[in-house]
């Protein structure tokens, strides 16, 4: 399969406290096209830090990002890029329609129909005119996944999206993402430091490990491809999880 | 709500009740020795009463006059800060150059300051009145634009990045709308600057307005008219206050209520 985004050699360091520190350390890897693809690792292990360089906030100090074969800042430059940061960072002067239609609004384009479409998908079509403060933390992270899907971005990264949320909630939602990222095909970069959640979703997982931020193992998901609650509860699941452990587990040492 | 402001209303009301019976039997006691009456100085409220509606025309006519100057000070002061503030957000390095000007500028005394106003712009002149002003309210408003532009959340300014907004997508749909409480703010603590730079010019001399009035009554020894010239720039500023609440109340939907309703 072709590889939509690719990290060659990457690295990049920080400073703290003038103290020079390297976030991620020579990072290879591919993102293939309507595949989720997750990063796994503990807390301070660059994840973030690669979302930010894929949206080309971030320039790497050392190597090179693809996108197909352009660089990566061509993908933010023609909007091929869609965030879901950690906090869902609503426009709190906006209601609900008002922060979907932002990312039209920047490009000048007028689509009622797919902000509602989007309205609709992510269940807030009786919220519509709320703004963020009179909305519950689930709903405000659907606000955002909305926001960033509106404009239709080939590559959707998500930040821990719902770190934040209870585990139930949690559950729905991944569930709500997946069928989101079938009917969209959408390719999907899913940064978390949970092992079920990575398990459930994921077609691939990278883990990492910490300090410097380097890819420990590859796993590739062979769950069906329909995925659903009583998946969480069966033995291939478990399986999958066994091994992402396994392999975190690498991470620590 | 109601009840405070009753409250509010009634404690007033008894303060000029007890100025009023005090001044009254005070006055019967000088008047008795042989002493000026108090009123000479400080007038009872019924006097004050008397002359506002004695004098009602007078007051109105160069309270319009004041106003006039300082609704224009105030408006030209506003817009001026908010460009100077917007300016300093995409050009920080004027900022370093101008920021601490401004707070010079804001720190001479105004009343030894406007004299040297007047002797640029000549004694009187609705300019110079009008630059008085401008000078002494703009600086509110600057102050607390820059603050909101500087502390404007910065995953909000990361996100507007990632979407490829320009500069001035960004300043019009994030940073100005989230300044505007601020904005309105800084506005309530302006107008009534604003009023008193234009009463101070015109207390250094010129044909009309609140602040010739007051100067007049001075000379005059009419304590009542001053201290009715007085209340009636008090009640504008109070009244002025009260219509930007308002505005404000409609105009933000989104700031009413608190931020922890639900979790």
């Amino acid at each position: 399969m072709e590889s939509l985004i690719t990290f060659k050699d990457v690295s990049r360091n920080y400073y703290e406290n003038k103290k020079l520190l390297v976030g991620i350390d020579d990072i290879s890897f591919e993102v293939y096209p309507y595949q989720i693809l997750s990063i796994l690792g503990p807390s301070g292990c660059g994840k973030t830090t690669i979302l930010r360089l894929i949206c080309n906030i971030l320039e790497p100090t050392k190597g090179d990002i693809f996108y197909q074969d352009k660089n990566i800042s061509y993908a933010r430059k023609k909007g091929l890029i869609g965030l879901v940061p950690q906090e869902p960072t609503l426009l709190p002067h906006r209601t609900v329609e008002a922060n979907i239609t932002l990312p039209l609004e920047i490009r000048k384009i007028k689509n009622k129909e797919a902000v509602h479409r989007l309205i609709d998908l992510v269940g807030l079509k009786e919220f519509e005119k709320f703004y963020p403060h009179q909305l519950s933390g689930g709903m405000k992270q659907r606000v955002s996944i909305a926001r960033a899907l509106v404009y239709e971005p080939k590559v959707l990264l998500m930040d821990e999206p719902f770190a934040s949320l209870d585990e139930i909630i949690r559950e729905n939602l991944n569930m709500e993402l997946i069928n989101i990222q079938r009917r969209l095909k959408q390719t999907i970069i899913f940064v978390t430091h949970n092992i079920e959640e990575a398990a459930f979703i994921s077609d691939r997982i990278i883990v990492m490990s910490t300090r410097p931020g380097r890819i420990t193992g590859e796993i590739k998901v062979d769950l069906s491809q329909d995925r659903n609650q009583e998946l969480r509860n069966s033995q291939e699941f478990f399986q999958v999880v066994k091994q992402i452990r396994q392999l975190l587990e690498k991470s620590y040492d | 709500m109601i009840k405070k402001i009753v409250t509010s209303i009634l404690i007033f009301i008894i303060l000029l009740v007890v100025w009023q019976i005090a001044e009254d039997r005070v006055n019967v006691h000088r008047l008795e020795n042989n002493q000026t009456a108090l009123g000479a100085f400080i007038p009872a409220p019924l006097t004050i009463v008397k002359t506002f509606s004695n004098d009602w025309q007078n007051i109105s006519r160069e309270l319009g006059h004041t106003l006039k100057k300082a609704g224009l000070g105030f408006v030209i002061g506003v817009v001026f800060a908010i460009l100077i503030a917007s300016i300093f957000l995409f050009l920080p390095f004027i900022r370093n150059l101008v920021f601490p000007l401004a707070f010079a500028i804001n720190s001479f005394p105004i009343v030894g300051f406007a004299p040297a106003i007047v002797l640029i712009f000549g004694q009187g002149s609705f300019v110079s009145i009008v630059f008085i002003s401008v000078l002494i309210c703009y600086f509110p408003t600057l102050i607390s634009m820059d603050t909101a532009f500087r502390e404007t959340d910065k995953s909000l300014l990361e996100l507007m990045e990632v979407l490829n907004a320009s500069k001035w997508q960004t300043l019009f749909k994030i940073q100005l709308p989230l300044a505007m409480p601020y904005l309105f703010l800084s506005m309530k603590l302006a107008i009534p600057a604003s009023i008193i730079g234009a009463t101070i010019g015109e207390w250094l001399g010129a044909r009309n307005g609140i602040g010739q009035l007051i100067t007049i009554a001075l000379y005059q020894l009419k304590p009542g008219l001053l201290y009715a010239s007085l209340i009636s720039i008090t009640i504008v500023s109070t009244l002025s206050i009260l219509v930007l609440s308002t505005t404000q109340y409609f105009l933000f939907p989104w700031k009413r209520g608190g931020k922890n309703e639900k979790g």
